[in-house]
């Protein structure tokens, strides 16, 4: 039953790079659409939720399309660096994060929204600079919606399937994550392993959550 | 809004209802032959509908055992079947092997570097090497048996993309994504315009497809006679067309 | 000149049009703009404070340009070292009375420690009476502590003025008869000009050295009363 601790490594591995990108590209687009007005936010908005609700391998398509050795994005990797992305860990790390970006994004810029922008003013006349404002000011009372936002991108990238297999494939040891090991022990009909690699993988998304939960403190004073 | 509601309903309710269904599963490399004996057979029989379902035949045996609704079976192995007959899914009285194919070295197009020998796969010229995983898919298992036979399994698996069914195979080289792939000759023809074929791969026996009525199919008669069609001289014509040789 | 201000600006929305063309000039230490709610004197404040951009106009302090359309100059609100209280004082929820006062005191990316000591702080905590509350959150406070907090924070970075939307509208009349008086004890101690917005005549009354009318987005001459 060795054969489990490998695609767990693997998955917490894609998943916890996948989040920690999220991270910055969720919060910052977060912040610039909830606090910029420009023409075309509401567009831009709908356009970055679309992975959301786009079918994993219609995603897990257009990556293949862009990112392979033959497209725009590939040929120009493997011209200039000589990296090919289709089949490597970076590659189940950049359709993870794709996938879960919009639930990161979509919770930053709800909660920066709910900051009442009084908070930031009042910090600017006390000759606080912006860089400043937005890690002790804004971050801090808008961290926890965040925080959920990005629990929920690192499930969303820890199960994902469809697009990872369509860019990564399934290299045991290399991108064989768990929810594909799952997926090919069922095909293959080992329903022993396939029944362990799915206790495995219930166990460690209920430890996550609970982690979480602890990680959350209680109310801070001030704010509901 | 009630006209909307009616028309959403009659949505989820749609459905073929009139004529009996056939369900057939069959292995990916049958994919466009079957889709263009489907019609045939139903143009004879037109009391039956055909519902064609394609996946790697490990796949498609794991749902028959798990008790899904299949009428018959057509895989692109012994082994597969076997272990369907092993497991009682089967009318094993009525199984019959109704094709032959080919085991190929397919490389991209406008690729420079063709194999000329499977020893040829093992130097550095080829980085991946598409193939089927050999747990639930026929291909991969040839694949895999004939390069044991050959001690050259040890050097290539190291380079080996695993594909979930032989169509995937054949996209990877499509695709330009690996330097070369096992498929069978059929999928090597139905992509001439985006691979060529290296070399046939002398596999220990032959390449021989069986197909049989499943034993809990609801419309055994329609099963049988569906099996005896693919059987037919009329169907091997069409299956030639594809590449298929006789069984 | 204390004040030479010159403000306009456009504000459309699908619904409504609203044109801010505010002008005063004032020697005085103590000017109030007068006006009933949406005339336009919170904009006209937060223009001054930098927190909006005018479209054109100026906005000088003691002679120096805080803006000018025709000079191209526009300090940031971070660059002209006013004071702010707004009038639900916006106090940080998610730091202390003590944290909240020293708050302008750091300028990186760290606030102030909850054990923060330092001269300044201390001195306006006892100045204001908020000793008993000083490791308190602000929605543990009472209006009449959470105003004096606000000014308190205002004003440990030592303003170059001080700028007051409506200070007194959350309070009940005995609180606010009791925070004039402070306030403007503060300001005999303190010295430096204030612009303070209301639509009560009583805070006219005890406050003014000048007053403004505000209406429609709309100044009107400045009226000096002797107080």
């Amino acid at each position: 039953m060795t054969q489990a601790w490998i695609p767990l490594a693997l998955t917490l591995k894609v998943a916890g790079w996948a989040t920690l990108l999220n991270l910055f590209l969720g919060v910052t687009t977060g912040y610039v659409l909830a606090r910029k007005r420009f023409p075309g936010r509401d567009l831009l908005d709908a356009v970055l939720t679309l992975p959301m609700v786009m079918p994993p391998t219609v995603l897990g398509y257009y990556l293949l399309v862009l990112l392979g050795r033959n497209g725009p994005i590939g040929e120009w990797l493997v011209s200039n660096f000589g990296i090919n992305l289709i089949f490597t860990w970076q590659a189940a790390v950049v359709a993870a994060t794709i996938v879960a970006f919009p639930l990161t994004f979509k919770a930053a810029r709800a909660s920066f929204e709910v900051v009442e922008p009084q908070y930031e003013q009042a910090a600017r006349v006390l000759r606080v600079g912006e860089l400043a404002l937005f890690f002790r000011v804004t971050l801090p009372l808008a961290w926890r919606g965040i925080l959920a936002g990005l629990l929920l991108s690192f499930a969303r990238a820890a199960g994902e399937f469809g697009a990872t297999l369509m860019v990564a494939g399934s290299m045991p040891g290399k991108t064989q994550t768990l929810s594909i090991a799952v997926y090919e022990a069922v095909q293959a009909g080992q329903d022993d392993l396939a029944n362990f690699l799915v206790l495995v993988t219930s166990v460690t998304c209920i430890a996550v959550l609970l982690a979480a939960g602890r990680l959350m403190p209680g109310r801070v004073p001030g704010q509901s | 809004m009630t006209r909307f509601s009616v028309f959403a309903l009659g949505l989820l309710c749609s459905g073929q209802a009139l004529a009996a269904g056939l369900t057939v599963s069959a292995a990916s490399s049958l994919t466009n032959a079957f889709r263009e004996l489907a019609p045939l057979y139903e143009a004879q029989h037109s009391q039956t509908k055909i519902q064609l379902n394609f996946a790697a035949s490990g796949a498609l045996l794991q749902q028959i055992a798990k008790g899904a609704p299949v009428d018959v079976f057509a895989s692109a192995d012994q082994v597969t079947m076997i272990q369907a007959q092993e497991q009682g899914l089967i009318k094993a009285d009525q199984r019959r092997n109704f094709v032959s194919n080919s085991l190929v070295v397919i490389v991209p197009l406008q690729s420079r570097a063709a194999p000329a020998s499977l020893d040829d796969l093992t130097t550095p010229a080829f980085q991946r090497v598409a193939i089927g995983l050999p747990a639930s898919v026929p291909v991969g298992r040839y694949t895999k048996s004939t390069l044991e036979k050959v001690g050259l399994w040890a050097a290539i698996e190291p380079k080996m993309i695993g594909s979930q069914n032989v169509r995937q195979a054949l996209d990877y080289v499509a695709r330009g994504e690996v330097d070369a792939g096992f498929v069978y000759g059929t999928d090597a023809a139905m992509m001439a315009d985006k691979v060529r074929v290296s070399f046939t791969v002398p596999t220990e026996a032959p390449i021989l497809y069986p197909i049989a009525p499943v034993a809990g199919s609801s419309n055994a008669e329609a099963a049988q006679s569906f099996v005896e069609f693919v059987s037919s001289d009329e169907a091997a014509a069409v299956l030639a067309k594809y590449g298929f040789g006789k069984p | 000149m204390v004040w030479d201000v010159h403000l306009r600006k456009r504000f459309e929305t699908r619904k409504h049009h609203f044109e801010l063309d505010v002008s005063f000039q004032s020697n005085v230490r103590r000017l109030v703009l007068f006006g009933p709610s949406g005339a336009g004197k919170s904009m006209t404040l937060r223009l001054i404070a930098g927190l909006e951009t005018p479209d054109d106009g100026h906005v000088q302090l003691n002679g120096t340009w805080l803006f000018n359309r025709q000079q191209k100059i526009s300090l940031s609100p971070q660059q002209r070292g006013l004071a702010y209280v707004f009038q639900d004082y916006a106090l940080f929820p998610h730091l202390t009375v003590t944290q909240n006062i020293a708050f302008g005191l750091r300028r990186g990316l760290f606030n102030p420690r909850r054990n923060f000591q330092h001269e300044t702080v201390t001195r306006w905590i006892e100045a204001f009476h908020l000793e008993s509350v000083a490791n308190q959150y602000p929605e543990q406070l009472s209006g009449g502590q959470r105003q004096r907090t606000a000014l308190a924070r205002a004003l440990v970075a030592k303003p170059r003025a001080l700028l007051l939307d409506e200070p007194f509208a959350a309070l009940d009349r005995q609180l606010r008869l009791k925070l004039r008086q402070e306030l403007n004890e503060l300001l005999d101690r303190v010295e430096i000009p204030l612009i303070l917005i209301t639509h009560d005549e009583d805070d006219v009354a005890a406050l003014a050295d000048a007053v403004i009318s505000i209406e429609n987005g709309r100044s009107g001459s400045v009226t000096t009363l002797g107080r």
